[in-house]
């Protein structure tokens, strides 16, 4: 078992961040409650000063993330300049997914490897999980039509579980109890996830130097995304991402991150250490761990082995959600993973990094529930308040009003406000001083773009705030989200579809605005930026999943992409001509032709 | 030392199934431990004891 080493930058770092995050949630609660005393303290502004003191306490954590990455630089990572001895295997868990574009991905990083004489220290393993039997015949297809191109036989494996047991992680410890000892490394990618060959064999490398990393992760860009709100995804994730990832990985010492794809693993490790348990109960809390990868990560740290998550690895890609009804599902079965960590905090060995990586992830979305909380209060405040005393000196004849608090709520808000725009601002600042804007079309364009996104992002907010709040209600209730399969395509939705996924976030709204009107009308302009964009939420909705012009949200992947991503693309419209998949051609040629 | 350079040698025990069936080579995965041990009460000593207060469940049945 591999030894501790020191972690003494990183806990410099997470230290200082911790501090920055501290000091502005006090500083908020300080203001807030300065605010509320101006007409007497009351209830209501202690726990509003709490609620505003948890908010910006995790707006902080954050910027500070950000700040991090935008100030410091991790160490350049060892890596094994021999030849390649080891094995690899490439394992691609697959559940109800459209195979031919999963397969196509497969043929052509293969294709990839082999043009570089690799082909045989890497297998590909497709691990199919998938339930539906006319999926699972294309699946079937679509293997001999890849073995075929790639003359695969004995380097590209496909198999089908009887039963999913365990869901992904169940699928990944299965194939390692059959074949793991055939492996040193498996690099585990998503169904959509692709890579490049140099980006595997420099992973291999990394791994092969360090012999005590037991897990070493990349950060995927998102590709192919069509809808507006897919470009703005893809945008953040290329613009923003790199950033927050180097502050991360600045914070992370021995204890990084996995998460669950586009990441290589020890085999030896990951067998050692991630055999998950069933928890306790019934879920949403109990049963199957859903948020394996938080938990994976954890148990490698507690067994020793390095976590790693190399923001400098580029060539990794995925795909992201096409519209905002699709991310909120999938932020659905995130909620209830995140949620259920919370059974895991206490967790007998775990690094204390790790259960702190735990709270993040659940106050990722108790922070929704926080934010509502505190509008609640804000609303009912004047029902609570006692009413103001215009004459408070005996004797006095002339009215005297009290002292105006609008100032200090303005600057508070100026203060939070600033907690979510300074960092990406800095950030486009760092882009353009760095030379990193030209690949986002050079500095004016990157710039449209940050302002572009940020105005969605306020405009889209309260709208995932009710999706949020609805997610952590329905798993604190008990309900379990199942293990849907994800939505890929286009994303295209239309009005009356967006309104049926969205008629109770414009209701609430409504009755938001009525009810501040009735009890609070002091605080209408406050609650409209929330209130109005909760009833506009179906047009929002498909507007957003409109197709977007492919100039937008320019990144360095739609103004140039990889050979790989191009290939990807024309396997694609050749092999559609084929087989039995003349009703997705439609789909798969929007992809190959909008993509980029 | 890469395992494979042991097993998966020409005509080595490793047997590698035509049309993709996955290599044979059996791994241990031991079942690790998340939940500290029930005490005699039946509590977990480790368990977020808050998560009682904040979810709600249904009523058992089985004292009726």
């Amino acid at each position: 078992m591999p030894a501790d080493g020191p972690e003494g930058p990183a806990f410099l770092t997470r230290s200082l961040a911790l501090a920055f995050s501290l000091c502005a949630g006090f500083g908020a609660f300080a203001l807030f409650l300065n605010y509320g005393a101006g007409d007497g303290l009351d209830a209501t502004d202690w726990i509003r000063s709490l609620l505003i003191c948890i908010s910006t306490f995790w707006l902080a954590w954050g910027a500070a993330q950000a700040l991090a990455g935008l100030t410091t630089r991790p160490p350049l990572p060892p890596r094994d300049t021999g030849p390649i001895t080891a094995r690899t295997v490439v394992l691609v868990p697959v559940y109800n997914e459209d195979p031919l574009a999963t397969f196509a991905r497969v043929a052509v990083m293969d294709a990839a490897l082999q043009s570089q004489g690799l082909a045989n220290p890497f297998h590909f393993a497709i691990l199919s999980d998938t339930r539906d039997d006319q999926i699972a015949q294309r699946e079937d297809h679509w293997f001999l039509r890849l073995l075929d191109k790639t003359r695969g036989d004995g380097r590209i494996f496909y198999r089908r579980r009887a039963a999913n047991r365990g869901r992904k992680a169940g699928n990944i410890s299965d194939f390692i109890t059959a074949s793991g000892a055939a492996y040193d490394f498996a690099i585990i990618l998503d169904a959509d996830s692709l890579m490049e060959a140099d980006t595997m064999v420099e992973m291999v490398r990394r791994m092969q130097a360090v012999p005590d990393l037991g897990l070493l992760q990349t950060l995927p860009k998102v590709i192919n995304a069509q809808s507006r709100f897919g470009r703005m995804m893809q945008f953040s994730a290329a613009f923003y991402s790199p950033i927050f990832c180097r502050g991360l990985a600045m914070m992370q010492g021995r204890t990084g991150p996995f998460w669950g794809h586009n990441a290589i693993v020890r085999v030896r490790a990951f067998a050692a250490s991630c055999g998950l348990p069933e928890l306790s109960g019934d879920p949403p809390f109990g049963g199957h761990i859903l948020s394996h990868d938080y938990v994976e990560a954890a148990l490698l740290a507690r067994a020793g082995w390095i976590v790693r998550v190399d923001d400098d690895l580029e060539g990794s890609y995925e795909e992201g959600p096409g519209n905002m009804v699709d991310h909120a599902k999938r932020d659905r079965r995130w909620c209830q993973g995140n949620l259920q960590h919370a059974r895991l905090l206490l967790a007998p060995g775990l690094k204390m990094w790790s259960r702190f990586v735990f709270l993040q992830g659940i106050l990722a979305y108790l922070s929704s529930l926080v934010w509502l909380a505190f509008l609640g209060a804000s609303i009912a405040a004047p029902l609570f308040s006692p009413p103001v005393d215009y004459f408070p000196i005996e004797g006095w004849p002339f009215p005297v009003l009290p002292p105006s608090e609008a100032l200090k709520a303005i600057a508070l808000g100026l203060g939070i406000v600033g907690l979510l725009f300074i960092p990406k601002f800095l950030i486009l600042a760092d882009a353009a001083g760095r030379g990193r804007a030209p690949g986002f079309g050079g500095v004016a364009r990157a710039t449209a773009s940050v302002v572009g996104e940020l105005l969605f992002t306020s405009i889209a907010s309260p709208v995932f705030l009710m999706y949020q709040t609805r997610s952590i209600l329905q798993v604190m209730l008990g309900s379990d989200g199942g293990w849907p399969a994800q939505s890929r395509g286009d994303g295209r939705m239309e009005f009356a579809t967006a309104w049926a996924a969205s008629s109770w976030i414009v209701i609430t709204g409504a009755l938001g605005l009525i009810l501040t009107h009735l009890l609070a009308p002091n605080l209408l302009l406050w609650i409209l930026p929330v209130a109005g964009p909760m009833m506009l939420a179906p047009a929002i909705i498909a507007w957003s999943s409109g197709p977007a012009r492919p100039s937008s949200f320019a990144t360095p992947l739609t103004l140039a992409p990889s050979g790989l991503m191009l290939e990807h693309r024309r396997l694609l419209s050749a092999w559609l001509g084929e087989g039995p998949d003349a009703p997705h051609k439609a789909v798969v040629r929007v992809v190959s032709s909008r993509a980029g | 030392m890469s395992m494979i350079e042991t097993s998966m040698v020409p005509g080595s025990a490793l047997e590698v199934h035509l049309r993709g069936a996955l290599p044979v080579a059996p791994m241990a995965m031991p079942t690790q431990v998340l939940e500290w041990p029930r005490s005699e009460s039946g509590r977990e000593p480790g368990r977020f004891s808050l998560m009682s207060l904040l979810v709600w469940r249904r009523p058992s049945r089985a004292g009726r």
